[in-house]
Protein backbone atom coordinates (compact mmCIF):
# COMPACT_ATOMS: atom_id res chain seq x y z
CA UNK A 1 0.00 0.00 0.00
CA UNK A 2 2.83 2.42 0.87
CA UNK A 3 4.64 1.68 -2.40
CA UNK A 4 1.39 2.22 -4.22
CA UNK A 5 0.85 5.58 -2.55
CA UNK A 6 4.43 6.68 -3.20
CA UNK A 7 4.06 6.11 -6.91
CA UNK A 8 0.83 8.15 -7.11
CA UNK A 9 0.40 11.83 -7.90
CA UNK A 10 -2.01 14.36 -6.44
CA UNK A 11 -5.29 14.58 -8.39
CA UNK A 12 -5.14 18.40 -8.26
CA UNK A 13 -1.34 18.95 -8.55
CA UNK A 14 0.22 16.46 -10.95
CA UNK A 15 3.74 17.54 -10.02
CA UNK A 16 3.28 16.65 -6.34
CA UNK A 17 3.53 13.20 -4.81
CA UNK A 18 0.35 11.84 -3.22
CA UNK A 19 0.30 11.84 0.58
CA UNK A 20 -3.16 10.44 1.26
CA UNK A 21 -6.13 8.76 -0.33
CA UNK A 22 -9.57 10.21 0.29
CA UNK A 23 -11.74 7.41 1.79
CA UNK A 24 -14.90 8.90 0.26
CA UNK A 25 -13.90 9.27 -3.42
CA UNK A 26 -10.82 6.96 -3.34
CA UNK A 27 -8.65 9.48 -5.23
CA UNK A 28 -5.08 10.39 -4.26
CA UNK A 29 -4.11 13.85 -2.98
CA UNK A 30 -1.09 15.73 -1.65
CA UNK A 31 -0.93 16.96 1.96
CA UNK A 32 -2.31 20.39 1.04
CA UNK A 33 -5.43 19.01 -0.63
CA UNK A 34 -6.76 16.91 2.26
CA UNK A 35 -8.27 18.01 5.56
CA UNK A 36 -8.86 16.01 8.72
CA UNK A 37 -12.55 15.70 9.50
CA UNK A 38 -13.85 13.37 12.25
CA UNK A 39 -10.61 11.33 12.27
CA UNK A 40 -10.56 10.96 8.49
CA UNK A 41 -8.53 12.73 5.84
CA UNK A 42 -11.01 13.99 3.24
CA UNK A 43 -10.51 15.96 0.04
CA UNK A 44 -12.12 19.40 -0.32
CA UNK A 45 -15.05 18.30 -2.50
CA UNK A 46 -15.98 15.36 -0.27
CA UNK A 47 -15.68 17.56 2.80
CA UNK A 48 -17.97 20.13 1.14
CA UNK A 49 -20.53 17.40 0.40
CA UNK A 50 -20.45 16.24 4.01
CA UNK A 51 -20.75 19.69 5.53
CA UNK A 52 -23.53 20.53 3.05
CA UNK A 53 -25.52 17.54 4.25
CA UNK A 54 -24.90 18.67 7.82
CA UNK A 55 -26.22 22.15 6.98
CA UNK A 56 -29.37 20.53 5.64
CA UNK A 57 -30.30 19.63 9.20
CA UNK A 58 -31.14 23.21 10.02
CA UNK A 59 -33.80 23.44 7.32
CA UNK A 60 -37.22 23.88 8.90
CA UNK A 61 -38.79 21.50 6.40
CA UNK A 62 -36.53 18.76 7.70
CA UNK A 63 -38.09 19.15 11.14
CA UNK A 64 -41.46 18.37 9.60
CA UNK A 65 -40.01 15.43 7.69
CA UNK A 66 -38.44 14.04 10.86
CA UNK A 67 -41.74 14.48 12.76
CA UNK A 68 -43.52 12.57 10.00
CA UNK A 69 -40.86 9.84 10.04
CA UNK A 70 -41.23 9.53 13.82
CA UNK A 71 -44.98 9.18 13.44
CA UNK A 72 -44.56 6.53 10.73
CA UNK A 73 -42.08 4.62 12.91
CA UNK A 74 -44.45 4.51 15.90
CA UNK A 75 -47.38 3.68 13.61
CA UNK A 76 -45.51 0.77 12.03
CA UNK A 77 -44.68 -0.69 15.43
CA UNK A 78 -48.23 -0.20 16.63
CA UNK A 79 -49.60 -1.95 13.52
CA UNK A 80 -47.25 -4.90 14.09
CA UNK A 81 -48.17 -5.37 17.76
CA UNK A 82 -51.85 -4.62 17.18
CA UNK A 83 -52.18 -7.39 14.57
CA UNK A 84 -50.05 -9.71 16.70
CA UNK A 85 -52.56 -9.12 19.51
CA UNK A 86 -55.47 -9.71 17.15
CA UNK A 87 -53.88 -12.95 15.94
CA UNK A 88 -53.45 -14.13 19.53
CA UNK A 89 -57.07 -13.23 20.30
CA UNK A 90 -58.27 -15.26 17.32
CA UNK A 91 -56.41 -18.40 18.31
CA UNK A 92 -58.50 -20.94 20.23
CA UNK A 93 -57.90 -21.44 23.96
CA UNK A 94 -56.91 -25.07 23.35
CA UNK A 95 -54.01 -23.84 21.27
CA UNK A 96 -52.76 -21.51 24.04
CA UNK A 97 -53.16 -24.24 26.66
CA UNK A 98 -51.32 -26.74 24.46
CA UNK A 99 -54.18 -29.24 24.73
CA UNK A 100 -55.21 -28.94 21.08
CA UNK A 101 -52.76 -31.62 19.95
CA UNK A 102 -53.57 -33.95 22.87
CA UNK A 103 -57.30 -33.91 22.10
CA UNK A 104 -56.67 -34.61 18.44
CA UNK A 105 -54.50 -37.61 19.20
CA UNK A 106 -56.96 -39.14 21.70
CA UNK B 1 -10.08 -7.12 3.15
CA UNK B 2 -9.88 -10.74 2.06
CA UNK B 3 -6.85 -11.26 4.26
CA UNK B 4 -8.75 -9.79 7.24
CA UNK B 5 -11.62 -12.19 6.61
CA UNK B 6 -9.30 -15.15 6.61
CA UNK B 7 -7.29 -14.13 9.66
CA UNK B 8 -10.26 -13.22 11.87
CA UNK B 9 -12.71 -16.08 11.57
CA UNK B 10 -16.18 -16.24 13.00
CA UNK B 11 -15.08 -18.34 15.99
CA UNK B 12 -12.22 -15.93 16.78
CA UNK B 13 -14.65 -13.04 16.72
CA UNK B 14 -17.10 -14.88 18.98
CA UNK B 15 -14.33 -15.72 21.42
CA UNK B 16 -13.22 -12.11 21.40
CA UNK B 17 -16.82 -10.99 22.00
CA UNK B 18 -17.12 -13.30 25.01
CA UNK B 19 -13.88 -11.87 26.45
CA UNK B 20 -15.08 -8.33 25.72
CA UNK B 21 -18.30 -8.97 27.63
CA UNK B 22 -16.42 -10.54 30.52
CA UNK B 23 -13.96 -7.64 30.73
CA UNK B 24 -16.65 -4.98 30.35
CA UNK B 25 -17.84 -3.25 33.54
CA UNK B 26 -21.02 -4.63 35.09
CA UNK B 27 -22.59 -1.22 34.49
CA UNK B 28 -22.75 -1.92 30.75
CA UNK B 29 -24.74 -5.10 31.21
CA UNK B 30 -27.03 -3.27 33.62
CA UNK B 31 -27.61 -0.66 30.91
CA UNK B 32 -28.48 -3.44 28.48
CA UNK B 33 -30.94 -5.12 30.86
CA UNK B 34 -32.45 -1.79 31.89
CA UNK B 35 -33.69 -1.58 28.33
CA UNK B 36 -34.45 -5.21 27.61
CA UNK B 37 -36.18 -6.31 30.84
CA UNK B 38 -39.11 -3.86 30.58
CA UNK B 39 -39.71 -4.84 26.94
CA UNK B 40 -39.48 -8.57 27.67
CA UNK B 41 -41.79 -8.29 30.68
CA UNK B 42 -44.17 -6.02 28.78
CA UNK B 43 -44.34 -8.31 25.75
CA UNK B 44 -44.83 -11.39 27.99
CA UNK B 45 -47.70 -9.62 29.75
CA UNK B 46 -49.11 -8.61 26.35
CA UNK B 47 -48.85 -12.22 25.10
CA UNK B 48 -50.45 -13.74 28.21
CA UNK B 49 -53.18 -11.10 28.29
CA UNK B 50 -54.05 -11.46 24.60
CA UNK B 51 -54.05 -15.24 24.76
CA UNK B 52 -56.14 -15.60 27.96
CA UNK B 53 -57.62 -12.27 29.04
CA UNK B 54 -61.42 -12.33 28.68
CA UNK B 55 -61.56 -8.54 28.09
CA UNK B 56 -58.29 -8.28 26.15
CA UNK B 57 -60.05 -7.28 22.93
CA UNK B 58 -61.14 -4.04 24.65
CA UNK B 59 -57.62 -2.75 25.28
CA UNK B 60 -55.55 -4.32 22.47
CA UNK B 61 -55.02 -0.86 20.88
CA UNK B 62 -53.52 0.69 24.03
CA UNK B 63 -51.56 -2.46 24.89
CA UNK B 64 -50.00 -2.55 21.39
CA UNK B 65 -48.97 1.11 21.75
CA UNK B 66 -47.42 0.38 25.16
CA UNK B 67 -45.36 -2.52 23.79
CA UNK B 68 -44.30 -0.33 20.84
CA UNK B 69 -42.89 2.30 23.20
CA UNK B 70 -41.15 -0.41 25.25
CA UNK B 71 -39.57 -1.70 22.03
CA UNK B 72 -38.14 1.76 21.25
CA UNK B 73 -36.98 2.04 24.88
CA UNK B 74 -35.14 -1.29 24.52
CA UNK B 75 -33.48 -0.34 21.23
CA UNK B 76 -32.26 2.97 22.68
CA UNK B 77 -30.66 1.26 25.68
CA UNK B 78 -29.15 -1.41 23.44
CA UNK B 79 -27.62 1.43 21.42
CA UNK B 80 -26.16 2.95 24.62
CA UNK B 81 -24.80 -0.50 25.54
CA UNK B 82 -23.14 -0.97 22.12
CA UNK B 83 -21.68 2.58 22.14
CA UNK B 84 -20.16 2.11 25.59
CA UNK B 85 -18.87 -1.34 24.62
CA UNK B 86 -17.19 0.29 21.62
CA UNK B 87 -15.61 2.93 23.88
CA UNK B 88 -14.42 0.17 26.20
CA UNK B 89 -12.90 -1.60 23.21
CA UNK B 90 -11.13 1.61 22.16
CA UNK B 91 -9.89 2.10 25.75
CA UNK B 92 -11.77 5.40 25.84
CA UNK B 93 -13.84 6.91 28.64
CA UNK B 94 -17.50 6.00 28.88
CA UNK B 95 -19.59 8.07 26.47
CA UNK B 96 -21.64 10.93 27.83
CA UNK B 97 -25.21 11.32 26.67
CA UNK B 98 -26.34 14.94 26.75
CA UNK B 99 -30.03 15.80 26.36
CA UNK B 100 -29.75 16.75 22.64
CA UNK B 101 -27.83 13.52 21.99
CA UNK B 102 -30.50 11.46 23.77
CA UNK B 103 -33.14 13.13 21.61
CA UNK B 104 -31.18 12.32 18.45
CA UNK B 105 -30.67 8.72 19.60
CA UNK B 106 -34.37 8.25 20.37
CA UNK B 107 -35.33 9.83 17.03
CA UNK B 108 -32.92 7.62 15.07
CA UNK B 109 -34.21 4.40 16.61
CA UNK B 110 -37.86 5.46 16.48
CA UNK B 111 -37.50 6.15 12.76
CA UNK B 112 -35.32 3.21 11.71
CA UNK B 113 -35.82 0.28 14.09
CA UNK B 114 -39.57 -0.30 13.46
CA UNK B 115 -38.69 -1.57 9.98
CA UNK B 116 -36.75 -4.37 11.67
CA UNK B 117 -39.94 -6.16 12.83
CA UNK B 118 -41.18 -6.36 9.22
CA UNK B 119 -37.97 -6.68 7.22
CA UNK B 120 -36.26 -9.36 9.35
CA UNK B 121 -39.09 -11.95 9.20
CA UNK B 122 -39.52 -11.37 5.44
CA UNK B 123 -35.78 -11.68 4.79
CA UNK B 124 -35.74 -14.80 6.97
CA UNK B 125 -38.43 -16.34 4.78
CA UNK B 126 -36.53 -15.42 1.61
CA UNK B 127 -33.37 -16.80 3.36
CA UNK B 128 -30.73 -15.19 1.13
CA UNK B 129 -30.76 -11.54 2.34
CA UNK B 130 -31.18 -12.45 6.02
CA UNK B 131 -27.47 -12.24 6.91
CA UNK B 132 -27.12 -8.73 5.53
CA UNK B 133 -30.37 -7.39 6.99
CA UNK B 134 -29.65 -8.87 10.42
CA UNK B 135 -26.16 -7.34 10.43
CA UNK B 136 -27.60 -4.03 9.20
CA UNK B 137 -30.07 -3.71 12.07
CA UNK B 138 -27.41 -4.79 14.59
CA UNK B 139 -25.00 -2.18 13.18
CA UNK B 140 -27.68 0.50 13.48
CA UNK B 141 -27.46 0.10 17.26
CA UNK B 142 -23.85 1.25 17.22
CA UNK B 143 -23.86 3.66 14.28
CA UNK B 144 -27.12 5.38 15.26
CA UNK B 145 -25.79 6.34 18.69
CA UNK B 146 -27.08 9.91 18.56
CA UNK B 147 -23.85 11.64 17.55
CA UNK B 148 -25.83 13.20 14.70
CA UNK B 149 -29.23 12.82 13.08
CA UNK B 150 -27.92 12.24 9.58
CA UNK B 151 -30.11 9.25 8.79
CA UNK B 152 -28.77 8.80 5.25
CA UNK B 153 -25.21 8.55 6.53
CA UNK B 154 -26.28 6.24 9.39
CA UNK B 155 -28.03 3.89 6.94
CA UNK B 156 -25.15 4.06 4.46
CA UNK B 157 -22.49 3.31 7.11
CA UNK B 158 -24.55 0.51 8.70
CA UNK B 159 -25.13 -1.10 5.31
CA UNK B 160 -21.48 -0.74 4.30
CA UNK B 161 -20.37 -2.41 7.53
CA UNK B 162 -23.04 -5.11 7.11
CA UNK B 163 -21.79 -5.87 3.60
CA UNK B 164 -18.14 -6.46 4.47
CA UNK B 165 -16.91 -10.01 5.12
CA UNK B 166 -20.17 -11.79 4.18
CA UNK B 167 -18.71 -15.27 4.71
CA UNK B 168 -17.70 -14.37 8.26
CA UNK B 169 -21.14 -12.86 8.89
CA UNK B 170 -22.97 -15.99 7.72
CA UNK B 171 -20.70 -18.29 9.71
CA UNK B 172 -21.35 -16.11 12.75
CA UNK B 173 -25.10 -16.36 12.23
CA UNK B 174 -24.91 -20.13 11.87
CA UNK B 175 -22.89 -20.49 15.08
CA UNK B 176 -25.10 -18.01 16.95
CA UNK B 177 -28.19 -19.88 15.68
CA UNK B 178 -26.91 -23.21 16.98
CA UNK B 179 -25.83 -21.58 20.25
CA UNK B 180 -29.28 -19.99 20.67
CA UNK B 181 -30.96 -23.35 20.09
CA UNK B 182 -28.71 -25.03 22.67
CA UNK B 183 -29.45 -22.28 25.22
CA UNK B 184 -33.18 -22.59 24.43
CA UNK B 185 -33.14 -26.37 25.03
CA UNK B 186 -31.05 -26.00 28.19
CA UNK B 187 -33.38 -23.42 29.72
CA UNK B 188 -36.38 -25.54 28.71
CA UNK B 189 -34.93 -28.63 30.36
CA UNK B 190 -34.06 -26.59 33.46
CA UNK B 191 -37.57 -25.15 33.69
CA UNK B 192 -39.09 -28.63 33.37
CA UNK B 193 -36.63 -30.48 35.59
CA UNK B 194 -36.31 -28.14 38.58
CA UNK B 195 -39.99 -28.39 39.67
CA UNK B 196 -39.88 -32.17 39.21
CA UNK B 197 -36.67 -32.42 41.24
CA UNK B 198 -38.16 -30.20 43.98
CA UNK B 199 -41.16 -32.50 44.11
CA UNK B 200 -39.14 -35.72 44.09
CA UNK B 201 -36.38 -34.72 46.49
CA UNK B 202 -38.07 -32.22 48.81
CA UNK B 203 -41.78 -32.95 48.24
CA UNK B 204 -42.42 -29.32 47.29
CA UNK B 205 -45.36 -28.88 44.94
CA UNK B 206 -45.15 -25.98 42.49
CA UNK B 207 -47.53 -24.60 39.88
CA UNK B 208 -45.57 -26.55 37.27
CA UNK B 209 -46.03 -29.95 38.94
CA UNK B 210 -49.70 -29.26 39.68
CA UNK B 211 -50.54 -28.11 36.15
CA UNK B 212 -49.37 -31.33 34.48
CA UNK B 213 -48.13 -31.33 30.88
CA UNK B 214 -47.43 -27.73 29.85
CA UNK B 215 -44.61 -27.89 27.29
CA UNK B 216 -46.97 -26.88 24.45
CA UNK B 217 -48.51 -24.06 26.49
CA UNK B 218 -47.80 -20.84 24.54
CA UNK B 219 -47.01 -18.82 27.69
CA UNK B 220 -44.39 -21.40 28.72
CA UNK B 221 -42.87 -21.26 25.23
CA UNK B 222 -42.89 -17.46 25.13
CA UNK B 223 -41.18 -17.28 28.56
CA UNK B 224 -38.59 -19.72 27.23
CA UNK B 225 -37.98 -17.58 24.14
CA UNK B 226 -37.76 -14.42 26.28
CA UNK B 227 -35.16 -15.88 28.68
CA UNK B 228 -33.14 -17.24 25.75
CA UNK B 229 -33.22 -13.79 24.12
CA UNK B 230 -32.01 -12.13 27.33
CA UNK B 231 -29.14 -14.63 27.59
CA UNK B 232 -27.97 -14.58 23.97
CA UNK B 233 -28.63 -11.05 22.75
CA UNK B 234 -25.83 -9.25 24.70
CA UNK B 235 -23.38 -11.62 23.01
CA UNK B 236 -24.89 -10.87 19.60
CA UNK B 237 -24.58 -7.15 20.32
CA UNK B 238 -20.93 -7.57 21.35
CA UNK B 239 -20.13 -9.63 18.22
CA UNK B 240 -21.57 -7.02 15.88
CA UNK B 241 -19.91 -4.18 17.81
CA UNK B 242 -16.61 -5.96 17.19
CA UNK B 243 -17.43 -6.42 13.51
CA UNK B 244 -18.15 -2.68 13.23
CA UNK B 245 -14.92 -1.92 15.10
CA UNK B 246 -12.82 -3.97 12.66
CA UNK B 247 -14.81 -2.70 9.69
CA UNK B 248 -14.24 0.92 10.69
CA UNK B 249 -10.59 0.20 11.46
CA UNK B 250 -9.88 -0.42 7.76
CA UNK B 251 -10.26 3.33 7.24
CA UNK B 252 -9.35 4.78 10.63
CA UNK B 253 -6.77 2.32 11.97
CA UNK B 254 -8.68 2.32 15.28
CA UNK B 255 -7.65 -1.29 16.01
CA UNK B 256 -3.97 -0.28 15.93
CA UNK B 257 -4.63 2.68 18.23
CA UNK B 258 -6.49 0.41 20.69
CA UNK B 259 -3.67 -2.15 20.53
CA UNK B 260 -1.04 0.54 21.18
CA UNK B 261 -3.05 1.86 24.12
CA UNK B 262 -3.28 -1.66 25.50
CA UNK B 263 0.51 -2.10 25.14
CA UNK B 264 1.16 1.27 26.81
CA UNK B 265 -1.09 0.27 29.70
CA UNK B 266 0.67 -3.08 30.11
CA UNK B 267 4.18 -1.55 30.14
Amino acid sequence: MNHDLASRRCANHWQREAAARCPACARYYCRECVTEHEDRLLCASCLRKQTYSEKEHSRPILVLVRAFQLFVGILLLWIFFYYLGQALLLMPDEFHEGTLWQEKSS
Amino acid sequence: MKKMDQTRGALDLLEEAVHLLRRAPLKLLLQYYLGSFPFVLGSLYFWADMSRGPFAHRHVTEAALGVSFLYIWMKCWQSVFCSNLYSHLMELEEQSFSFPRILRLVATHTILQPYCVFVLPISFLIVLPFGWTFAFFQNLLLIGNGNDLNLKETIRTSWRLASIWPAQNHRLLAILGIFTFVVFVNIGVLMLMVPQLLKTLLAIETIFTLSGFHVLNTTFLSVLVAITYLCVDPLTGAVYTLRCFYGKSIESGADLVAELKGLAKAS
